[in-house]
């Protein structure tokens, strides 16, 4: 904790504050104003020009209305769900590499998932557009070569799906109801290479003792993970899952790419803000675009709040 | 211990070098542009294909060698992006002299562009010498620039001056064409399409290979649209109270609609659908999620024996393709045909056809005249056809010769109009159809599913484009008020001002007439104007 100063002596060292006035400046115009000029924006029918007109909480009420929005959220969270349980997979490899007994080989780990991140996010999204292919895609000739279409079909034919069918390829993004389960397996096997990074991080952080005091104790390598290292761990998770929240409320870039600006077929993979866009840039909505974007602002910062105040992390 | 300090030393210098060839980038850059004698312009625009910016680039070079001391830029933005991107660059009055224009809407224009009608009506300096060399700019061009996007009618100006024209063609692979069919001609009626297709898809089980006959994408439906309207052909006449010979227009067609006139289940339609569907089977699983540049890739790796694509893809076609590329017209069911006959009118004209790839001018071009004379230079007839040559795309300009390979792109000028689309009117009716097009493309699929699923939101997306149209008249009427007000009063000093100032009142007139022609519409349905 720092040790308070007097008022007398903070005002004598002004210098300090100027030094911190461009910094200050900055942020104020880059990441306030545009989230100012929204807010102010969505009470306006406003369609990117000079020209608009007061429409006071109209946008509000038309977005309360509007059946696509709320849809768009039950996706969103259903995708959210997914995400959490997504996290697991970076938990278990940040425990493997951490325990790892050579820090040579630790070191080769975090590069090799280090590595990919220069990979720009765009190029790896149209991979993943290239594996869902339904003709030429990776994915349906994974399928296809283990038997597994021949058990997919069979099922489809005993529960009447109307989703997989004998002689036509698997087509995961054009059809509503294998568009979300394919924006799931999105990232497969779902390792975050940040996420590795910071559990590792938090993992590095426990104490070689408390590891001896547990083998003495005889607990098996599971129960390591389970008694020591994931409630150690904790924090990290906890931050992972704020980020991963914000993130997927406010992402829309897999789905646009995946599907295109109308959500898919079915419009089944439309999300909040991907409808923000859409609005935006298909309708030229911009007020009412902006009245998406503060709802959806709420909406993660009430989420955040939650998992602020509810997921505690008792060591 | 020595390995960590080189590998240190190593990564500084990297770091050190790449900063200093950005730096010394930037800082020659600066000096450029401080050139206080040189005059740069710039223009944008998003035709990435390889032999267009070279043709521009042709362009820029041979006007900067007639006028030294400008700078001609060229910025090239992808498709995806650029709408975004112009948005905010003419929002933000930091867009280009001249920039590509697109669908912009009428409120954009006015704020944002410069109007080029009183500029048409002069000849252009740069055809002196040649046939047009006292013939108003306007009329050198095949369509006398009376299209959108050059000229918006709902503004009575003209905001844009084009380099091409572009008409859709089915691509074929020739080499695969001769082994699967031998000497067969290319398909002149549908019925000889579709046994093309048949015969593909019997080749492709045949020999246990990945051959489909079209390949399509989502943003390139063309083919079942254009089947599609062949259907719908007869609804024109029976809509047509004036006897115009072409379709009506975009508004007059939603309330239409909405007064049950045209209707999705009316059997017109139903075929337009029928048809869809059927072309829609020779296509790949799933393209209704794929986009342009995968069906580009599903033809030139050989995968698809044919592909529906715009005169624009001409160059890439032809370029990259490892095999040899045939194009021809796609041939539409005729009236004599058994089961879409009956409402077929004959072959759709492409006399109708609208120039595009046009340049408007930024209100905040520093050099606005430097920028109209480079754009009177690139549509000049000889501009047109070294644009034409280099870029292989048709010209704007009447008279260019047409070089081989874009012969077969040469627009057909008899036949009839295309009926009324079910999509295109905005952008609620384009989600609720694309949103909905897998059902008529699934397997599982059926005309029945894909009209059950369309019909009970179509009236609700049409009305919702019906009042957006009418903010965007209200809000045209109330920018062109002020333009109105400020003529007036600059005519009282300035005679010569009158002309503008009629243009003016025409265009106010034609706007409010199309307002009060929708609302009364919507009202006279019950249906509230506002949202």
């Amino acid at each position: 904790m720092s040790l308070p100063i007097s008022n007398r002596k903070a005002l004598y060292e002004w210098t300090l504050y100027l030094l911190v006035l461009p910094s200050l400046a900055l942020v104020l115009l880059f990441s306030y104003f545009p989230s100012i000029s929204a807010i102010y924006h969505s009470f306006f029918d406003w369609q990117g020009g000079n020209m608009k007109q007061f429409v006071g909480f109209a946008n509000f009420r038309k977005a309360f209305g509007d059946s696509i929005l709320w849809s768009s959220f039950v996706t969103i969270s259903i995708l959210v769900v997914a995400n959490v349980f997504k996290m697991v997979p970076s938990i278990f490899i940040a425990v493997l590499i951490h325990r790892l007994k050579s820090d040579k080989w630790q070191y080769w780990y975090r590069v090799i998932l280090v590595v990919p991140m220069i990979v720009p996010g765009l190029v790896t999204l149209f991979i993943w557009k290239f594996f869902f292919d339904p003709n030429i895609g990776l994915l349906n000739s994974i399928i296809n070569t283990l038997g597994i279409k021949t058990v997919l079909v069979n099922f489809d034919q005993f529960f009447g799906w109307g989703v997989f069918y004998a002689d036509a390829p698997i087509s995961w993004l054009g059809n509503p109801h294998l568009i979300v389960p394919a924006l799931i397996l999105w990232g497969f096997p779902w390792i975050g290479a940040v996420g590795v990074l910071i559990y590792l991080a938090g993992l590095q952080s426990i104490g070689q003792e408390i590891y001896e005091a547990a083998e003495l104790d005889g607990i098996n390598s599971w129960q390591t993970f389970l008694y020591i290292e994931l409630p150690l761990i904790m924090t990290q998770v906890r931050l992972s899952l704020v980020l991963m929240i914000i993130g997927s409320l406010q992402g829309f870039g897999l789905q646009l790419l995946l599907l295109g600006p109308e959500g898919g077929a079915g419009g089944a993979g439309m999300v909040p803000g991907l409808w923000m866009f859409n609005r935006a840039f298909q309708a030229g909505e911009f007020g009412y675009a902006c009245a998406i974007g503060m709802i959806l602002f709420i909406f993660i910062l009430a989420l955040t709040w939650i998992n602020d105040k509810y997921v505690r992390v008792e060591k | 211990m020595k390995w960590e300090k080189i590998s240190q030393i190593f990564g500084l210098s990297l770091v050190a070098i790449c900063f200093i060839l950005a730096l010394t980038r930037v800082i020659f850059r600066e000096v450029e542009s401080r050139d206080p004698n040189q005059i740069t312009i710039r223009f944008a625009h998003w035709q990435l294909e390889g032999t267009v910016p070279r043709a521009l680039d042709a362009l820029a070079a041979e006007y900067m060698k007639l006028h030294p001391g400008i700078k001609i830029e060229q910025i090239r933005i992808p498709n995806k992006v650029f709408a975004m991107w112009s948005t905010t660059q003419l929002v933000g009055e930091t867009a280009p002299d001249l920039i590509q224009m697109q669908a912009l809407a009428a409120d954009k224009l006015v704020r944002y562009m410069v109007p080029l009608t009183n500029y048409v009506y002069e000849p252009n300096p740069y055809n002196k010498g040649n046939e047009f060399e006292n013939i108003p700019w306007r009329d050198t061009f095949f369509d006398g620039l009376v299209n959108a996007p050059s000229y918006n009618e709902n503004l009575l100006e003209l905001y844009g001056i084009p380099q091409t024209m572009h008409v859709s063609r089915v691509f074929y692979n020739k080499d695969l064409f001769k082994k699967i069919m031998g000497d067969t001609r290319i398909p002149q009626t549908y019925e000889e399409f579709q046994a093309l297709c048949e015969a593909v898809k019997a080749y492709s089980k045949k020999t246990d290979t990945i051959v489909i006959p079209l390949a399509a994408s989502r943003d390139s439906t063309g083919i079942g649209w254009t089947l599609f309207s062949s259907q719908t052909q007869k609804l024109t006449s029976k809509t047509d109270s004036i006897n115009a010979l072409r379709g009506k227009g975009l508004e007059e067609n939603k309330i239409a609609f909405l007064k049950n006139e045209l209707d999705i289940a009316s059997p017109e339609y139903q075929s337009g659908l029928r048809i869809f569907r059927e072309v829609s089977q020779y296509m790949q699983s799933g393209y209704t999620t794929l986009n342009r540049e995968d069906a580009a890739f599903y033809f030139l790796q050989g995968r698809a024996v044919m592909t529906m694509a715009g005169s624009w893809d001409a160059s890439t076609y032809f370029s990259q393709s490892p095999f040899n590329v045939g194009v021809f017209t796609l041939p539409l069911p005729s009236p004599n045909h058994p089961d879409y006959g009956r409402y077929v009118l004959g072959p759709i004209t492409e006399a109708g056809l609208q120039s595009s790839f046009s340049f408007g001018l930024s209100r905040t071009s520093a050099h606005p005249e430097i920028a109209l004379d480079f754009l009177k230079f690139i549509t000049s007839k000889h501009g047109n056809e070294t644009f034409s040559k280099i870029a292989k795309w048709l010209p704007a300009v009447r008279n260019v010769p047409l070089i081989d390979i874009i012969e077969g792109f040469k627009p057909v000028s008899d036949g009839f109009p295309s009926g009324p689309a079910l999509s295109t009117w905005g952008p609620d009716v384009d989600r609720l159809i694309n949103n909905n097009l897998y059902l008529l493309s699934d397997p599982n699929g059926s005309v029945e599913k894909f009209t059950a699923a369309i019909k009970p939101y179509y009236n609700e997306a049409l009305i919702s484009e019906a009042r957006r149209n009418l903010r965007e008249r209200l809000k045209n009427s109330a920018r062109m008020d002020s333009q109105i007000g400020a003529a007036s009063q600059l005519s009282l000093t300035d005679p010569s001002d009158q002309r503008k100032v009629s243009m003016l009142f025409e265009a106010q007139n034609f706007n409010e007439a199309g307002y009060y022609y929708v609302r009364y519409e919507l009202k006279k349905l019950g249906i509230s104007p506002d949202n």
